[in-house]
C-alpha cells in the first residue's frame, strides 16, 4: 500500500527531504514504517534513537507506534513541537 | 451547557503583526453585549532577542503543519470554551519570519469570573507548549538552530 510522508522541523533538515511517498506492506504500523525508514542506514537510523522525541501523526492526528496505516494516509514524522 | 456561538470561539494563524491592544479591545466589545463577562484575561507572547543557547538571535522562524497546526488550535479552543464555560476566546499565533519583540502569540480568554478566565489562559498556553505542531528557529550571526523542548 502506499503512504504518503511528510517531515518537519529539524527532521526535515536533518534528512534532507520534505516529502515522500513510500510503498509498505499492507496493515503494517507506525513502528513497522520506521524500521523500514532505518533499514535506509545512515542519518535515518537516528528516526528509532529514543532521545530524539520523535512524534508523528496519521492524518493529521497524533499517532502512537502500534497504529496500523491505511492505504493512501498522510503520516508526518517531527520533532518534540516548540510552540507557544 | 449551551453551545457557543462560532464566532466567541477564535483560533487562527497568521504570518502578519499581531496588535494586543487592538484585539483585546474588538474582543471585549464582541463578548461583552449582555455584560455577563466578569473577567477578561489575556497572555501575549514576545520574541526575545536572546536564543536558547544565550546567542543574539536576529529573526525567529516558526515552521507548521498546514492543516493539522489550525485544526489542533481550534480543537484546545474549543475544549477551554466547554471546560471553562467560557463566554468567549481567542487565539491568534503568528507563523513564518518574525523579529524580537514581535508578538508570537495572543491569548484571550472573557469568562463570567477570573478563576475560569487565567485557568483557561493558562490550559491554552501550556497546550500552545506541547500539542501544537509548531517548530520554532533561531537565525543569527552565530547560524540557524531549532529550539528544543
Amino acid at each position: 500500500m502506499l503512504v504518503h510522508l511528510l517531515y518537519f522541523g529539524a527532521l526535515r533538515e536533518t534528512l534532507g527531504v520534505e516529502q515522500e511517498d513510500i510503498v509498505i506492506p499492507a496493515n503494517s504500523k507506525l513502528t513497522d514504517l520506521l524500521a523500514l525508514l532505518c533499514d535506509r542506514g545512515g542519518i535515518w537510523e537516528t528516526l528509532q534513537d529514543p532521545n530524539r522525541g520523535l512524534r508523528a501523526a496519521i492524518d493529521q492526528e497524533f499517532a502512537e507506534l502500534d497504529d496500523v496505516l491505511k492505504d493512501g494516509c498522510e503520516v508526518a514524522l517531527f520533532p518534540p513541537v516548540t510552540g507557544g | 451547557m449551551t453551545a457557543k456561538p462560532a464566532s466567541l470561539i477564535s483560533s487562527s494563524l497568521t504570518t502578519k503583526a499581531l496588535d494586543p491592544s487592538r484585539r483585546g479591545s474588538k474582543f471585549q466589545q464582541n463578548i461583552d453585549k449582555t455584560h455577563s463577562v466578569g473577567a477578561i484575561y489575556s497572555f501575549v507572547g514576545l520574541v526575545r532577542s536572546i536564543g536558547q543557547q544565550g546567542q543574539p538571535i536576529d529573526v525567529l522562524e516558526l515552521e507548521h503543519y498546514p492543516g493539522m497546526t489550525e485544526t489542533k488550535l481550534r480543537q484546545i479552543a474549543g475544549y477551554a470554551a466547554q471546560n471553562w464555560q467560557l463566554i468567549g476566546i481567542d487565539v491568534c499565533h503568528r507563523i513564518g519570519p518574525m523579529c524580537p519583540g514581535d508578538v508570537i502569540v495572543h491569548v484571550i480568554v472573557g469568562a463570567s469570573h477570573r478563576q475560569k478566565a487565567y485557568e483557561a489562559c493558562g490550559y491554552v498556553v501550556e497546550q500552545l507548549k506541547s500539542e501544537i505542531p509548531l517548530w520554532k528557529k533561531e537565525i543569527g550571526n552565530a547560524g540557524a538552530s531549532w529550539v528544543t523542548p
